[in-house]
């Protein structure tokens, strides 16, 4: 069965500073796939060469569900079902909660009437524990708030393959066993996963396989529980740390 | 009583007001400066699509009501169309002018999109200027044919034909403004000022929205423009100019860009302001002007702005409200 999404040899520079340095991996359908690092490791940039959000790889080929996306805009991307949250949150702040999943879903002809719209987003307001912020403008909720929204309106789209930029970061340890439990429920609602996560613990916990970059490139990959406890992956992490 | 029946009645209060007035008062002057206040609310309401909800800094706006104004004129004075066609050529001709000034600035933001849209009116005025003989030059179009209905001309009754087309025009204006922003098209607008890139992010197609802002705000002035041209029976290269453009501009910065009635508000209390000050000569300029700061340093939503003030001053709670996001993003 070929992969969900398949990246072959993706690199991606700034000037003289190499981000992403030929990344190779697999994304099974229905995986969780966590990818850890160091900061500035490139893990962001991953993202944002996948989706061209903001500018597409130097080189290398992806493909979702075995189309290539080498010759797609950001937007068919989106649309062909590959969805992103990024790292910092991001909102439309003078639209309402409900108005920022409503705006999210995807409009072609035959998406939808408005009332079968209306009833679907009710329906992730729910799922992500928002009903109760539903007329509010979002940028008056709170941090926890904004990140599950960020998560919704990807969700809203119908990804195949949803890119989580560290959705704990800043977030309270209750908040953040929440965040876990709401990602397997996505899981198990049939989206495929895409983890980037500081914490370890929790990456360790959610994620059926695991990456670790350094520099750039794949350091290690493998299952979750021997990966942590892989020297190279050790050093990488307490090099880093000692060097500030 | 909540807040939404409350705004019900107060737009059933203005529109039965606007919509009796003649009937009470037949005073040319108020006359006059009533048509002018609507059509000025018209315009107003219309360039905050672009300016308010699109945060897109488009200063051609009032190009589109002069081209509306011209077109209608050119075409029902020199070529003998009916005057009843005035509106809708002047409605096509703005909206052929807003997709000529949006294509270059489909994806620029902030300070180029006012350069490129004002170089836009620029070059309209040149060409009105140049071409003479189809647009009257330096001293405008004149005789623009009227509208008129068998015997009954729109001028009769001190112009209460004119009057009653422009407030219709208002009632669709504001009834459009309703629509967009409830409607997915409207929120997309809202979601590119706010962001563009997470807009991006979620499938939100950047250029076709841009389209579609200018097309769609550019209906207005192009209807409104014609009805001008009609009722003064003149159109002129002032319509293009940097006053007139700032005028319109300081009523939608005094009523709240980005919402519903500010706009309409600032349009109206901005004429009769203007109107009341007229004994003072050039002063009245500076008058105008330190109001609006004042307004502005209190309520930086305008006037918009004041009845949620009020409501806060009402729950207790302090601080100034409104909306100036649209100057967030454009920084
Ligand atoms: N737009 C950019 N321009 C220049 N350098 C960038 C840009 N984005 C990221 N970088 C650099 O690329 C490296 C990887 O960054 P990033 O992907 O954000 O790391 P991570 O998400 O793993 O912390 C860093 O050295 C960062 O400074
Ligand atoms: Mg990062």
């Amino acid at each position: 069965m070929t992969p969900l999404l398949d990246v072959k040899d993706i690199r991606k520079s700034f000037g003289a500073l190499q981000a992403i340095g030929g990344v190779s991996f697999t994304l099974n359908r229905g995986e969780i796939l966590g990818i850890a690092g160091p900061n500035g490791s490139g893990k962001s940039t991953l993202f944002n060469i996948l989706t061209k959000i903001p500018f597409p790889p130097d080189s290398g080929e992806v493909s979702l569900d075995g189309k290539p996306l080498k010759s797609l805009g950001p937007r068919q991307i989106v649309d062909a079902g590959l969805l992103r949250i990024f790292q910092t949150e991001m909102d439309f702040e003078s639209l309402t909660v409900l108005e920022n999943i409503l705006v999210s879903m995807p409009d072609k002809p035959g998406s939808g009437t408005p009332s079968s719209k209306q009833k679907k987003a009710d329906e992730l307001l729910e799922l992500f524990g928002l009903t109760a912020h539903s007329d509010r403008l979002a940028g008056e909720i709170n941090v926890y708030d904004r990140k599950r929204l960020m998560v919704a309106t990807a969700f809203a789209h119908n990804p195949l393959v949803l890119l989580l930029d560290e959705p704990a970061a800043g977030l309270s340890k209750p908040e953040i066993e929440e965040m876990v439990e709401l990602i397997r429920q996505l899981n198990r609602l049939g989206v495929s996963i895409i983890l980037i996560e500081h914490i370890i613990p929790l990456l360790v916990a959610v994620s059926d396989r695991l990456i670790v970059l350094n520099f750039g490139e794949v350091l290690a990959e493998g299952l979750p529980r021997e990966i942590v406890r892989n020297p190279k992956v050790v050093e990488a992490y307490i090099g880093n740390q000692s060097d500030g | 009583m909540n807040v939404t029946a409350f705004n019900r009645i107060l737009t059933v209060a203005f529109f039965a007001v606007l919509f009796i007035l003649p009937l009470v008062n037949s005073d040319s002057y108020i006359r006059h400066i009533s048509i002018i206040a609507i059509m000025y609310a018209v315009l107003v309401s219309s360039w905050n699509v672009t300016l308010g909800y699109g945060g897109v800094f488009n200063f051609g706006h009032m190009a589109f009501f002069a081209i509306g104004a011209y077109a209608t004129g050119v075409m029902t004075k020199t070529f003998d169309v009916s005057p009843w066609w005035g509106m809708p050529i002047g409605v096509v001709a703005a909206v052929i002018a807003s997709v000529i000034v949006c294509l270059p600035v489909l994806r620029l933001k902030g300070i180029y999109v006012i350069l490129v849209t004002f170089a836009f009116t620029q070059l309209c005025l040149q060409i009105v200027l140049n071409q003479r003989d189809l647009t009257g030059g330096n001293f405008g179009l004149v005789s623009i044919p009227p509208l008129e209905i068998g015997a009954f001309s729109f001028r009769d009754f001190q112009n209460a034909g004119y009057y009653y087309l422009a407030l219709l025009l208002l009632v669709v204006t504001l009834l459009a403004m309703l629509w967009f922003r409830r409607s997915h098209f409207g929120r997309s607008v809202i979601a590119f000022r706010d962001n563009e890139t997470y807009a991006i992010s979620r499938g939100l197609p950047l250029a076709k929205v841009r389209l579609m802002t200018f097309m769609f705000s550019a209906v207005f002035p192009g209807a409104v423009g014609s009805v001008y041209a009609q009722y003064v029976r003149s159109a002129s290269p002032d319509m293009f100019g940097f006053s007139f453009l700032t005028l319109a501009l300081s009523m939608l910065l005094l009523g709240g860009v980005g919402t519903i009635w500010g706009p309409i508000a600032g349009a109206f209390v901005f004429t009769i302001i203007s109107e009341l000050l007229t004994p003072l000569g050039p002063g009245r300029y500076l008058v105008t002007a330190t109001l609006i700061v004042l307004v502005l340093r209190f309520f930086p939503g305008g006037l918009a702005g004041i009845p949620e003030f009020a409501g806060q001053l009402l729950k207790g709670r302090s601080g100034a409200a409104g909306d100036p996001a649209m100057l967030k993003d454009e920084k």
